[in-house]
């Protein structure tokens, strides 16, 4: 069941009846099997994986709670780190890893002989994954209670809005709110309506319509020119934004309908002035959650500028492949990791310079912003391409091979309308620019004026056939 | 609580209200656009409901059958509706428009792309969800599922990727001449790239997944003729030559062209093969534009035929074609 579709709508729009109408103590169970039936619509057998990472985290979550020992303490950290991650090698990296040490040892010329795995990729493993574990380090750290309640802590693990692609979200921040007693808000209904408006907009409209030209182009990379690959890439930095933000928004909403707060999960991205500041913007939730639960505790900054620059290159490296079992994902994260770490390493050089140039504010931020947009839309290309030899290819296009570009008028067309409205909100949003006072109409009627342009807007201009998630492979 | 439930429908009311508006001012804007691929051509089509020969099919129809040529030959007014990219789908909503419009035609004839029965698009005739209200078989095609039945009840809904055409059609209007027919003007020359894909077109036969549209696909065919044959309108379904090199017809286009001759038998439709296995001429490579295209002369050649054959019954023709050889 896609969140862009009208399934799922109708789905949302019975178990909010049912949620605000069942006895408030049960409210929990409705939400627990909405959630499973959810994941389930999918592929029931995954369902196992949940609940076998549901069992294990509330269970050594609880023992945590129960014993000070040290050692016995790192010991069910340990059990549960080894367990969730071992889930998550066998089911997404295995055939990964098998293939490249069989390359290894063919090029070293010894025989290797370890089958690949035939089994489909559980979808949101690697989400409900990192958000359990981030539950039992943190009991393991002492900073939140152990959750005693086994249903609420599976609806912690399972709740359907974001378990198939986040937000990753905190227990200290989720786990309250599904003890708390929702009540009918008008408010809350209008804009999680809204924002469920405005995920989709940017879905169907924007990402839909933009990924027919992408699929086109990087579906075929050798019979396209440097043209083609440029806009291609623009095309699939939006298209990857959209999908992704959009996804988000749909999620935010659909919670909030329900009474409950996700975190934000993107902030303007493509307006931040430097890496650092995409990474506070792009994927909110697997960013603070990387810096979390891998950087700081290698050190983070504390040690040193060498090993800071080697705790960010690493855990971009692993944010990278994260994403996927593939070479492209390392690079991504290699080329990310190493940019992070080089503008940590020339910061005060930077600076410096910059106050010899005297260039006026405006244009320097402008510069900062095509810049990082642009180092950014490189690295999508490792990103979006099938392999790093195409992504090579197109990086090599780029730079010599300019010619007629190929263009899909009519989706290129109801894109750029999306991406210019898109725009607008977001600038304005970005740059606080709000209306005069006496020239705001009353919130309601804005709310509803909003509502009914997307309606129309997503009625009109957005893409029929319903197209499954990026993240949703991941 | 009152407070609500009146915002409510309040907010229910103005979403209809604005989708009747959105969708009526599109309506009329649509309704005066007769060219473009996105939905004009349907209305220049239905304002042909008048002629005697009506063409139906993809490019195959539209670049190769010159309805002048069948009218100089029969004395019979010809439009030609084929449509790019166009199946059966868009010619069975097409001809139920046509049917409830009073059509006075006496020759239906349906150009066939053999491909298009393994492959099932129906998000390309999409365009007809504006003429929802007006067929029950357009309703029946476009909606099959609830969810789908709930979208068309949207009348902005039903313009949905064709406002951006409409608008563009009735400011810059796409000249595609008065009967429907474009003729391919180039000469043709063969590269081998051209066959690549030919070589591999159901050359070991068909797969199951493809049987299974093919059925489906074969249903649309017979309501077509059945519909067709109901209202004492003739119907011909024409196999068009494609340029091939030499190279032989793979088993799955042989299977599908047997399916289709089948169904011609059943509901009494004609099905003539008008191509380069019955007309030699189509074996000379002057006559295309590209492999699977007539150019302008060869267009001229086949849409002869084809009258001779409307004037004198297939078997005529056929065993024409054969004296010819």
């Amino acid at each position: 069941m896609l969140f862009n579709s009208l399934p799922y709508i109708l789905f949302l729009f019975v178990l909010c009846g049912l949620y605000y109408l069942s006895p408030r103590r049960f409210r929990w169970v409705l939400l627990l099997v909405a959630s499973y039936a959810f994941y389930m619509c999918w592929n029931a057998f995954y369902i196992v994986l949940i609940l076998a990472s549901t069992a294990i985290d509330y269970s050594v979550a609880l023992l945590l709670g129960r014993t000070e020992s040290r050692t016995r303490r790192r010991f069910l950290l340990g059990a549960s780190l080894l367990t969730n991650l071992g889930l998550l090698f066998v089911f997404k990296y295995w055939n990964f890893f098998n293939d490249a040490a069989a390359d290894l040892c063919a090029a070293l010329t010894i025989p290797w002989s370890v089958p690949n795995l035939t089994v489909l990729l559980p979808v949101g493993i690697s989400f409900y994954t990192f958000q359990t574990l981030s539950y039992t380090i943190d009991v393991y750290r002492g900073r939140i209670e152990p959750e005693r309640h086994l249903g609420r802590f599976a609806l912690y693990v399972s709740f359907f809005p974001q378990l198939v692609a986040g937000p990753i979200e905190r227990a200290e921040r989720l786990l309250p709110q599904l003890r708390e007693n929702h009540r009918v808000e008008a408010e809350r209904f209008l804009s999680g309506g809204l924002l469920i408006m405005w995920g989709l907009f940017k879905k169907v409209v924007i990402a839909d319509r933009l990924s027919v030209y992408v699929d086109a182009v990087y579906g075929n990379v050798p019979e396209h020119n440097g043209l083609t690959y440029l806009l291609a890439t623009y095309a699939f930095a939006f298209q990857i934004y959209c999908d992704f933000s959009g996804y988000s928004d749909i999620a935010i909403g659909s919670a909030r309908l329900l009474g409950i707060d996700l975190m934000t999960n993107f902030r303007s991205p493509y307006f931040a002035r430097d890496l650092q500041d995409f990474w506070r913007r792009w994927h909110i939730s697997l960013s603070t959650w990387l810096r979390d639960y891998l950087y700081i505790p290698l050190g983070g900054n504390r040690l040193g500028n060498l090993r800071t620059y080697a705790n960010l290159a690493v855990t971009m490296l692993l944010g990278g492949l994260w994403h996927g079992a593939s070479w492209n994902f390392v690079v991504w994260g290699a080329l990310h990791g190493s940019a992070l770490a080089l503008l940590k390493a020339t910061g005060p050089h930077r600076e410096r310079f910059k106050e010899k140039l005297r260039i006026p504010p405006p244009i320097m931020v402008g510069a900062q912003l095509l810049a990082t947009f642009h180092f950014v839309c490189l690295t999508w290309i490792f990103f979006r391409a099938a392999t790093v030899t195409e992504a090579l290819q197109v990086v090599a296009g780029i730079a010599s091979d300019w010619g007629s570009p190929f263009i899909e008028a009519l989706p290129l067309a109801h894109a750029a309308f999306g991406i210019v409205v898109m725009l607008c909100v977001e600038v304005s949003l970005a740059y606080g620019i709000r209306l005069p006072t006496r020239l705001r109409p009353v919130p309601i009627a804005t709310n509803w004026i909003a509502f009914y342009a997307l309606f129309f807007a997503i009625a009109l201009f957005g893409a029929e056939a319903g197209r499954q998630f990026i993240y949703f492979q991941f | 609580m009152v407070r609500n439930f009146v915002l409510l429908i309040a907010f229910t009311g103005g979403l209809v209200l604005l989708d009747r508006a959105i969708g009526t001012a599109l309506r009329a804007a649509y309704d005066r656009t007769v060219t473009g691929e996105a939905g004009g051509q349907i209305n220049d089509a239905l304002r042909h409901a008048g002629r005697d020969i009506i063409v139906f099919g993809s490019s195959l129809a539209r670049h190769q059958v010159d309805p002048k040529v069948l009218e100089d030959h029969l004395g019979l007014a010809a439009f030609n509706a084929g449509c790019n990219g166009q199946d059966i789908y868009y010619a069975r909503m097409l001809e139920s428009l046509l049917l409830q419009r009073q059509c006075k035609s006496r020759h239906f004839v349906y150009v066939l792309n053999w491909r298009d029965l393994v492959q099932d698009d129906l998000e390309r005739s999409r365009m007809f969800s504006v003429f929802a209200d007006e067929s029950p078989t357009i309703r029946q095609i476009l909606a099959p599922s609830l969810s789908q039945q709930i979208k068309l009840q949207s009348h902005a809904y039903r313009f949905n990727t064709l406002a951006v055409s409409t608008v563009r059609q009735l400011l810059v209007p796409e000249h595609e001449g008065t009967d429907g027919f474009v003729g391919i003007p180039i000469e043709y020359e063969p590269v081998s790239t051209d066959f690549a894909d030919m070589d591999h077109d159901l050359r070991g036969g068909l797969t199951s997944s493809e049987r299974q549209v093919m059925l489906q696909k074969l249903k649309l065919y017979r309501d077509f003729s059945d519909s067709a044959q109901r209202q004492h309108i003739s119907l011909t379904f024409v196999v068009s030559p494609t340029y091939r090199d030499g190279r032989t017809r793979g088993l799955g286009e042989r299977q599908i062209l047997n399916e289709l001759s089948k169904v011609a038998d059943e509901t009494q439709a004609n099905f003539l093969v008008l191509d380069e296995t019955t007309v030699p001429a189509f074996r000379d490579v002057l006559c295309f534009g590209d492999p699977r295209h007539l150019n302008a002369r060869g267009a001229a050649l086949l849409s002869r035929l084809l009258a001779e054959c409307l004037a004198s019954g297939p078997d005529d023709v056929a065993k024409k074609q054969r004296d010819d050889e």
